[in-house]
């Protein structure tokens, strides 16, 4: 293909790709369709990982037991993660070195703009009006996009079933919720370091007791604007978050915001440019196909032309020629003739 | 070239392996650094750079081991004949330069250099030539000029506490300066500095003039007040030295840097400073200060107009009567309050309006703010941080935030003192006043507590049950005499807390928080609800408040899982975790 013809379908390709409809996805911390959006504020500095939520949400949502009971604390010595039979942990962690040990309680943390609703194409991941994340195992197909797309890491699976595994995460109790009951862990904690609450009033209750309490906490409510914004909130005591094993470089960008771009230019790729492109393609094809008949013919009427003159011309010449012999002919039969007359008559005279 | 490619590679893999073990090698040096006890973390680290102040340095700054020189070239007499003097050079008064063999007057670049390459070369070249181990003498700049030193400094800033300027007090009461000997004023008439005659007129401590860089001050003679790293080394130890060789049993202070900058040494010092100081000694630093004071702005305030007349009798914040003796004893410095000068605080600097001298800090933030050690709320809730205080007042706001606190200081006179503070409000502060004022505080401050008391025994409920919510456990049986008895117990030598719980039910209101004083404090649960909602509020419910107030207290007085009670075979308090510890497990 010619260079130009290539940089013609680039160009032709990418204003294509303009005249889509782009995706717009929101990024700030109150998403404006879910006013009413419930939360979780979870206090690292009252958590004392007495791991009470953590049986409390194994009850709850009928989990099998584990192997070690929940009143067994010897299992805060190691760091663990949500699994498919838990859908929360607590962690112990210890910041400063002879200083009392800071716990995290980790779960789903029901992003505003979920990662996993984002990544799943059979819309197996809703964000309800609860502010739950909630997850249907009718639809899903098992292909475990949501956990290669979790920024926190959270969904599990359940690999352990052949025929009907699940995806295995924290429901904010969204049923529970629904009859106007607090969360499983919420009510279990008996510290009070889970609140549950409107996500608005979560995060005025946060920086409340920031600014009552100076000095002890990190200034930051993560969640706030992490990932785009989440229902579940955490204040942590100073020094840090990261301290707590928290991400505290992933943005506040929402995961759907981040690919939103690219996934807008799917329709205009996958439908418009095989139509567009072949179209060009063959349309440039079949002109060069003309061209070539064309030159084709023109080149024999050329040629025949060209015979036909040739051959014209060499009649004309051969025609010519001939007049020319036979005038030759006749001038020199009349040369004989009258010098055959000429002696006659000289003849006479003598 | 032949083989190009394979050589090349050959190369970089070698570069790689020399590159990887060099590196590895990188932090060991920095960690022989940092060990404690070794030769390598010292006191006496002078870090030679005065070149910066002629533009970048081309060179790392020098790192001066000076005890180490000393110590060395002590054992060399004939190197040290003029001890100090082998280094620094005395002006024509014989007062010793700081400065390494010159004096103040300003030099350009090259000469300054010039000065430390000839003279400490130099003589590491003369020792070397002697058959001495001496220093670099080699043209070769890193063995002076090194980026990275293996030693690191703990060095430790010096503080003349009480003790400490007691003995050395001890050691001019017979001498013609007294204080002066070390104290020295300037004087406008001479236009000098002189020792200070008086101690009425010592100025305070060297830190109100001696910054910490050196500072010029046109007509005054000397010019300059040196920082006050020059000036303390500059008549300290000079001191210390005189001392020493006027006579071998004169004990005489430090001459080493580690001798006083050297944490084991400062401890040192501190236990002799202990045994010195005879039991009973009266450790005050005395300055003809008063025993009591009226802390209060220093300018009367005209007086508002009420109706058409100026306010009387005086109309405004109660002063505050000050016991200025017994913080004298609780603190090891006056720089602990009087931070700048020990002139009167709002004469000029932190005025009731604020104004440019005390960085717009005005009177009421000076004694209020609750960050800063030199105010008066600030030093009280650091005194709040010990243990025997944190189990209520972690939880609580610090500072003065409660109004019906004021009182607390803001003594409200009674009967005749009313008009004798009425008048001492009209006339401005001023040391002819001063004595009334001392007389005037310690009487109103006369009713206040000298301990925390509280209700009889007998109306202190034994025990407590707690039930309300018994579901999975059974109900609480709290020791609460006991509880009470040991929170008095730890307050008992404390006369801040003895002020401030100035009734019988203030020490109750740490638990028995939110509400109005009080006997017979209402119930937990006629504020704390008992279910707890789905609304996001900043009152726990019922569970999480006994939790939290409980739990809390233990966590922030350090008592958690410990033995508190003296009672002998007496369990420790229990972990936040152990929930059989405080409530027994209801059997199914």
């Amino acid at each position: 293909m010619k260079r130009r013809h290539f940089l013609g379908l680039l160009g032709a390709a990418g204003v294509s790709l303009s005249t889509g409809v782009s995706a717009k996805a929101a990024s700030s911390a109150d998403v404006k369709g879910l006013p009413n959006a419930n939360g979780v504020l979870f206090d690292a500095s009252r958590c004392i990982g007495c791991r009470k939520c953590e049986a409390a949400c194994n009850q709850v949502n009928d989990l099998p037991k584990p192997a070690k009971p929940f009143d067994d604390l010897a299992v805060l010595e190691a760091v663990r993660r949500t699994d498919a039979k838990s859908y929360t942990v607590v962690n112990k962690y210890t910041p400063e070195a002879g200083r009392p040990p800071v716990f995290r309680k980790i779960q789903c943390n029901h992003c505003m703009e979920p990662a996993c609703a984002s990544a799943c194409f059979v819309t197996a991941f809703k964000k309800m009006e609860t502010g739950a994340v909630v997850y249907d195992p009718s639809v899903c197909v098992g292909c475990r996009y949501c956990m290669v797309a979790c920024p926190f890491n959270i969904p599990a699976y359940e690999y352990d079933k052949a025929l009907t595994p699940r995806v295995m995460k924290c429901t904010l109790c969204h049923p529970r919720i629904l009859e106007g009951k607090l969360p499983g862990c919420v009510e279990a904690c008996p510290k009070e370091a889970l609140t549950f609450g409107k996500r608005r009033e979560l995060l005025n209750l946060a920086w409340d007791r920031i600014g009552a309490n100076a000095g002890r906490y990190v200034e930051h409510v993560y969640g706030e604007r992490e990932m785009g914004g989440t229902s579940w909130l955490t204040i942590a005591p100073k020094p840090s978050f990261a301290a707590l094993g928290m991400d505290e470089g992933l943005g506040v960008a929402s995961a759907p915001e981040l690919t939103s771009g690219a996934l807008a230019a799917v329709p205009a790729v996958a439908g418009i440019w095989p139509v567009l492109l072949t179209g060009l393609y063959a349309i440039s094809k079949r002109k060069e196909k003309i061209a070539e008949a064309e030159k084709k013919t023109a080149v024999d009427a050329a040629i025949a032309k060209a015979s036909a003159d040739a051959e014209a011309k060499l009649a004309e010449e051969l025609s010519k020629a001939e007049v020319a012999n036979k005038r030759r002919i006749e001038v020199e039969v009349k040369k004989a003739l009258e010098a055959a007359h000429k002696e006659a008559e000289g003849g006479e005279d003598a | 070239m032949k083989n190009g490619k394979r050589r090349i590679k050959a190369v970089l893999a070698a570069a790689a392996i020399c590159g990887l073990g060099g590196l590895t090698a990188l932090p060991g040096g920095r960690v022989l650094a940092n060990q404690q006890g070794s030769d390598k973390l010292r006191a006496d680290i002078v870090t030679i750079d005065e070149m910066q102040a002629y533009g970048a340095l081309s060179q790392p700054k020098v790192v001066f081991l000076h005890d180490k020189h000393t110590t060395a070239l002590g054992k060399q007499k004939d190197f040290y004949k003029k001890e100090c003097g082998a280094c620094h050079l005395s002006d024509k008064d014989g007062k010793m330069q700081l400065g390494y063999m010159r004096g103040d007057e300003p030099m350009p670049a090259g000469k300054l250099r010039d000065t430390f390459h000839e003279n400490c070369i130099g003589c590491h070249k003369d020792m070397a030539g002697a058959g001495q181990k001496a220093g670099p003498t080699d043209v070769q700049c890193k063995g002076c000029h090194t980026a990275t030193p293996d030693v690191s400094s703990n060095r430790q800033p010096v503080t003349v506490d009480k003790r400490l300027h007691f003995r050395h007090a001890a050691t001019q009461e017979k001498a013609e300066n007294k204080c002066g000997a070390c104290h020295h004023v300037f004087s406008e008439k001479t236009g000098r500095t002189v020792p200070a005659p008086k101690p009425e007129e010592v100025p305070g401590s060297c830190s109100y003039c001696h910054g910490e860089t050196t500072t010029v001050v046109e007509d005054r003679q000397p010019k300059q007040i040196r920082s006050l790293r020059l000036a303390a080394h500059g008549e300290c130890v000079t001191c210390h030295k005189a001392t020493a060789a006027a006579g071998k049993d004169v004990a005489a202070g430090p001459v080493t840097c580690a001798g006083c900058h050297g944490p084991l040494d400062q401890k040192a010092v501190a236990e002799t400073s202990m045994k010195k100081a005879p039991a009973g000694a009266d450790l005050r630093i005395k300055r003809g200060q008063p025993d009591f004071a009226m802390v209060r702005p220093a300018v009367a305030e005209a007086a508002p107009m009420v109706d058409g007349k100026p306010a009387a009798p005086y109309a405004g914040m109660s002063p505050v009567p000050f016991d200025h003796k017994y913080h004298e004893a609780k603190n090891e410095t006056c720089v602990s309050c009087h931070h700048a000068a020990l002139t009167s605080c709002s004469a000029r600097c932190h005025t009731p309006a604020g104004a440019r001298e005390g960085g717009f800090v005005t009177l009421e933030a000076a004694m209020h703010k609750v960050d800063a050690g030199q105010s008066c709320a600030g030093c009280h809730a650091t005194a709040q941080k010990k243990p025997e205080c944190a189990g209520c007042h972690d939880a609580m706001a610090k500072g003065a935030t409660n109004v019906s606190q004021c009182g607390s200081c803001h003594a409200t006179p009674e009967g005749d003192l009313k008009d004798a503070v009425a008048a001492m409000m009209a006339r401005p502060a001023g040391k002819d006043a001063a004595a009334a004022e001392a007389g005037l505080a310690s009487k109103l401050l006369a009713g206040k507590r000298e301990a925390t008391a509280t209700f009889p025994i007998d109306d202190i409920p034994q025990t407590v049950t707690i039930g309300s919510l018994a579901k999975d456990y059974e109900p609480s049986v709290l020791p609460h005499r006991k509880i009470v008895l040991s929170m008095l117990e730890g307050l008992k030598d404390s006369r801040l807390a003895g002020a401030f719980h100035a009734t019988d039910a203030a020490l109750c209101q740490g638990c028995h928080h939110n509400s109005p004083a009080s006997k017979t404090p209402p119930r937990c649960g006629n504020c704390h609800p008992a279910v707890e909602s789905t609304a996001a509020t900043p009152r726990p419910a019922l569970k999480a408040a006994y939790h939290s107030q409980c739990m809390g207290c233990h966590t922030a007085m350090g008592i958690d899982g410990k033995v508190v009670d003296k009672a002998p075979g007496a369990k420790p308090v229990p972990k936040a975790t152990d929930c059989a510890g405080c409530h027994k497990e209801k059997k199914q």
